[in-house]
């Protein structure tokens, strides 16, 4: 999966840190640095920082058992549980 | 009014763009705003009316900052630029907390730093160093400040000022950093100053 940033409305790092940070928690970082590509030539800041910076971080977040914080409901989402892909509400409010 | 009693002059040209933050994201609305904005910079700079996704980075992260540390509902910050020959100055007003309070009141860590006799003003340079934040479990961690440092390192932006709460830091020029004295007025909120020139969107587009 190719994830291309440039020419969009633009992002904060805070979205990417937590969008690119809730895969590696949900599918591992090993899965997902072989599934996942991200084109950032405009801002290449944002590829570095996410691949050296958040993605070691979520991993070992993710290994601690140190679940993500959300600030309002969402629908259910995927996540590799136990090799398999499980569709559930993970986190609630509260 | 200036020195005898004489009217400041009038910036050539301006714009001012006034956010609500109580709901914590910036509106569809809002985001367009700020793109257009953008637009007459690069054509005020370069003459050419285009987007820039840079510099919109920059003060989207200087915004997600604003509505992620500021510990505030329904509150405001305004983002201003002033046209001027050959240089455009942006100034973003964000009257939350400020960053230092909303430091001493999440991160164990800046209370070591206290202690330790260090300055307010170096804990608030050690945010824009992504001190603060790394080794929490808070979300995001302290990613957008020290972006924008980087933003002023590699010549993108110029003559950045950050006034919050008791403390201005002037990166541009650390002897005039500094940390006011104990009971001097304090800014409740943060104050961001910057400027760019043609030179900065070089820069911009060589990053």
């Amino acid at each position: 999966m190719t994830i291309n940033l440039d020419n969009t409305a633009g992002y904060a790092s805070s979205f990417l840190d937590e969008a690119f940070g809730n895969l590696i928690f949900d599918f591992t970082l090993e899965n997902v640095k072989k599934t996942v590509e991200i084109i950032s030539e405009q801002e290449p800041y944002w590829k570095e920082m996410i691949e050296s910076k958040t993605y070691p971080e979520w991993e070992s977040r993710r290994k601690k058992g140190e679940r993500p914080k959300i600030t309002i409901d969402h629908l259910p989402w995927y996540r590799l549980q136990n090799n398999k892909i499980v569709c559930e509400i993970w986190e609630q409010l509260g | 009014m200036g020195k005898n009693n004489r009217k400041f002059p009038k910036s050539a040209v301006s714009d001012l763009i006034f956010f609500e933050k109580g709901i914590g994201v910036l509106t569809a609305k809002e985001n367009k705003k700020i793109s257009e904005l953008i637009k007459n910079v690069m054509n005020h700079l370069t003459g050419v009316h285009k987007y820039c996704l840079p510099i919109k980075t920059i003060i989207l992260e200087i915004c997600g900052n604003s509505i992620e540390w500021s510990g505030t509902q329904n509150r405001q910050w305004l983002l201003g630029v002033q046209y001027d020959s050959e240089k455009v100055t942006f100034t973003v007003t964000d009257v939350g907390k400020g960053i230092l309070s909303t430091l001493h009141r999440k991160f164990g860590l800046i209370l070591k730093d206290a202690f330790m006799g260090k300055s307010d003003s170096a804990i608030l340079a050690g945010a824009f160093d992504q001190k603060y934040g790394s080794s929490t479990q808070e979300e995001n961690r302290n990613k957008g400040l020290p972006a924008v440092k980087t933003r002023f390192q590699d010549g993108s932006i110029k003559s950045l000022k950050v006034l919050s709460n008791n403390v201005i830091l002037d990166f541009e020029n650390n002897e005039r950093t500094k940390t006011f004295q104990k009971g001097s007025p304090r800014f409740k909120g943060t104050f961001y100053q910057w400027e760019m020139t043609k030179d900065c969107i070089h820069n911009l587009n060589a990053v």
